[in-house]
């Protein structure tokens, strides 16, 4: 029972969030706060490396729900506070990055939750509280085209080695968007429709954007509509900035089978909690039929410090690759990439300046394998 | 509306499903797809990604309906659509009885195409076999087991290699073979010496009708020299399709340094969700080496329980004598001739005949 329980812990941070947004004045800081809160309890708390004794698929999924509801709900207690406080410069600023940081965290691990279900309610749901993050194509770009080509160049949430966070964020964002709107595009044509015929899900997520948005017009006016826009941007962005993370410098030979290794994994425990497991990574790219609850931690891997240390330490680059990444991928090179990954991987490195942690014999042969 | 009702909420009782050609009836339960419900009970349905994106699970129905939980149209073509096909990891059963044929490797086959291709890479695998990299001008489709003919300016004559990796379905612009160096070989020469790499060459595939064939029976694999070229793509396709079959790979090579791949094999018997053994045979290796493995020809080493005659299948890969004597021995121990699969690899001095790969 405790491990239900557990999972209303998202939901909890944002209901304190909501309330806090309709409380208005200093209270609006807390949805944010939530932030360098659980960046420091998910780094001091020891990692939580064991599966969840859940069985009941109905009592699992309540707290999902909740989580993607309260998405939207935000921002309407944004609007609804915008409109009956008389907000600073700061607090609206405050109220925006909150409920920006809402959106990523939980929303996001709650919508995916939702759309990689089978059920035709929880995938519209899941879909359309995407609004969000003005991304409700977003399970396009992620089905049809992350979980086939995860660790390769053609996989828009995989960033290169080398690649900055600023540099890997904003063409994360295009080529995702851009991908989306082709794979629907595509199998609209296979079914003998047109490429952008009225069925193709962009006009619906539109149309929802468009219906979102009038209803936070309704409550709080165009300037509610202006923050909400500019939550959403941010969010936006920053949702693409776990993937960073999530994958970085990942390689893998395309076409070869997706292994537990080529992802990475975040096991601290509010990381699991707060993104309902999507950081328990391994066993969702492997198995991803499986409900959230029932993946199971690969201890076997290399162990990456709290997702929000992460973020914070992809905005600063050198930080980021010279405490981070490097070690971990010296690690997954030399300890479990296979003789083709690690070819992949010497020419990346290469590529970025990167010292040659394999050896001039491995480069050697990387060289004639790959450019001769 | 009621049925409306029941599609969104997932009402409705459990549903039964047939699927051949296992031969076994499942129980779907309200909501559940095809392939959950398969796999909770034990049933060995090919699968990968269960988000209804790489095919694995293609699935022709033969008779009801199902629910697509994500459009089929992101993985099969228009071709596929309209022959039937379905994707079992999102079909949710509508009617109470469904009945569905997995699909076998053959229904991927495609007609053969000319492609430009060029020589990007070479590895050496031993000292007389190499991994030769192929890039071709757009994504070549084939199935694993097939092989592509390559004609190189100036020599006429077409040569053959297996695809050594497992194909993808969108198709492969970059391409592995295995060529073993024949002495006073043309093409193969010219290849170790370096002078092909780079070279525009015509690549025409994919051929062959040696593939894997449908079902769950065990499987005894034989592999001599670069004739573990395509079952090693067999094998590979099978892993990441999770096709549960339990399988024994013979590996003959005459001394330990003819042996390559063997850490890729490792890999694929250590994934492997059924009992998968691995058997390297040396037939030259000096008796004061230490090896301690098995020594004489690979076709002696057949297990009695890889057979499991009748149900079992053989696949041979390599140069004909040890295909004759592995077809010989395994007809001799029960297995019949229609469950051994073959294909011959020549090095281009014996006349060609059917199914005869031409090595140099």
């Amino acid at each position: 029972m405790v491990d239900y329980l557990k999972y209303y812990l998202p939901p909890l941070t944002q209901v304190i969030s909501l309330w806090g947004l309709v409380m208005g004045g200093d209270y609006v800081w807390i949805a944010i706060a939530w932030f360098p809160v659980m960046t420091i309890l998910d780094s001091l708390l020891p990692l939580d490396l064991r599966p969840r004794r859940m069985k009941s698929r109905a009592l699992a999924f309540v707290p999902v729900w909740l989580s993607t509801l309260l998405g939207p709900a935000l921002y309407m207690a944004m609007a609804w506070s915008l409109a009956h406080h008389e907000l600073t410069t700061a607090q609206i600023a405050g109220a925006i990055i909150g409920t920006a940081w809402m959106s990523v965290v939980p929303l996001v691990a709650s919508a995916h939750e939702l759309y990689h279900a089978r059920g035709k309610i929880g995938k519209t749901v899941g879909r359309y509280a995407q609004v969000c993050f003005l991304d409700a194509t977003r399970m396009e770009a992620h089905v049809v085209g992350h979980h086939i080509d995860v660790g390769t160049a053609a996989d828009s949430d995989t960033a290169r080695r080398g690649e900055t966070l600023y540099g890997f964020a904003p063409r994360a964002v295009f080529h995702s968007t851009i991908q989306a709107q082709q794979f629907i595009s595509d199998a609209l044509v296979k079914k003998g429709y047109g490429r952008w015929s009225i069925r193709h899900a962009l006009w619906r997520a539109m149309l929802a954007q468009f219906l979102f948005q009038s209803l936070l017009y309704g409550i709080g006016g165009w300037g509610a509509v202006g923050a909400a826009l500019a939550a959403m941007v941010i969010a936006r962005f920053w949702v693409e900035t776990f993937n960073y993370f999530q994958h970085y410098g990942q390689v893998r030979v395309p076409g070869s089978p997706i292994e537990k290794r080529h992802v990475w994994n975040h096991f601290g425990p509010l990381s699991r909690l707060l993104g309902f497991e999507i950081t328990n990574h391994a066993d969702h790219h492997l198995n991803s039929y499986l409900s959230y609850y029932a993946l199971v931690p690969h201890r076997d891997s290399v162990r990456l410090p709290s997702m929000f240390v992460c973020f914070l330490t992809a905005l600063v680059p050198q930080i980021w690759f010279r405490s981070i990444i490097k070690p971990a991928l010296k690690q997954w090179d030399t300890q479990y990439a296979n003789a083709d990954e690690r070819r992949l991987a010497a020419e990346q490195n290469k590529q970025a300046g990167w010292e040659d942690w394999f050896g001039p014999a491995a480069s050697a042969q990387a060289t004639t394998a790959i450019r001769a | 509306m009621r049925s409306f009702l029941k599609s969104m909420f997932g009402g409705g009782g459990p549903k039964l499903a047939e699927i051949r050609p296992l031969g076994v009836s499942i129980e779907v339960a309200s909501g559940q797809t095809l392939l959950e419900a398969a796999l909770a009970q034990g049933v060995a349905y090919p699968h990968n990604c269960t988000v209804g994106t790489c095919g694995s699970c293609k699935t022709r129905l033969l008779d009801g309906q199902v629910e697509a939980a994500s459009d089929f149209g992101y993985t099969l073509s228009k071709a596929e659509l309209e022959a039937g096909y379905i994707l079992a990891c999102q079909s949710v059963p509508r009617q109470a009885k469904t009945v569905v044929e997995i699909a076998p490797p053959s229904a991927d086959l495609t007609a053969p195409q000319s492609f430009a291709a060029r020589i990007v890479g070479t590895e050496a695998l031993t000292h007389d076999i190499v991994k030769m990299t192929v890039e071709v001008d757009r994504p070549v489709k084939f199935v694993a087991g097939q092989y592509a003919t390559f004609k190189a300016p100036g020599m006429p004559r077409g040569r053959n290699y297996s695809f050594a990796d497992a194909p993808v379905r969108s198709g492969k612009r970059t391409l592995a073979f295995f060529v073993r160096k024949v002495p006073g070989g043309e093409f193969t020469e010219a290849l170790f010496a370096g002078a092909l790499t780079g070279k525009s060459l015509q690549m025409e595939a994919p051929h062959g009708a040696f593939y894997l064939r449908p079902g769950a029976a065990p499987m005894v694999c034989i592999a001599g020299g670069s004739g573990l070229a395509p079952l090693l793509s067999v094998l590979e396709d099978m892993r990441m399709r999770r096709v549960r079959r339990p399988c024994t790979l013979l590996f003959g090579a005459r001394t330990q340094a003819d042996l390559y791949a063997t850490e890729q094999i490792r890999n694929i018997a250590g994934s492997s969700l059924e009992p998968f053994e691995f058997v390297p045979v040396l037939s030259q290796e000096p008796a004061a080496s230490g090896w301690t493995g098995a020594r004489g020809l690979v076709t002696d080493f057949i297990p009695e329980r890889a057979l499991d005659v009748p149900a079992g299948e053989a696949y041979l890969c390599g140069p004909p004598p040890m295909i004759d004597a592995g077809i010989a021995n395994l007809v001799e121990r029960g297995m019949p001739l229609p469950s051994i699969f073959y294909d011959k690899f020549t090095d281009g001095v014996a006349p060609a005949v059917d199914e005869a790969r031409q090595a140099a």
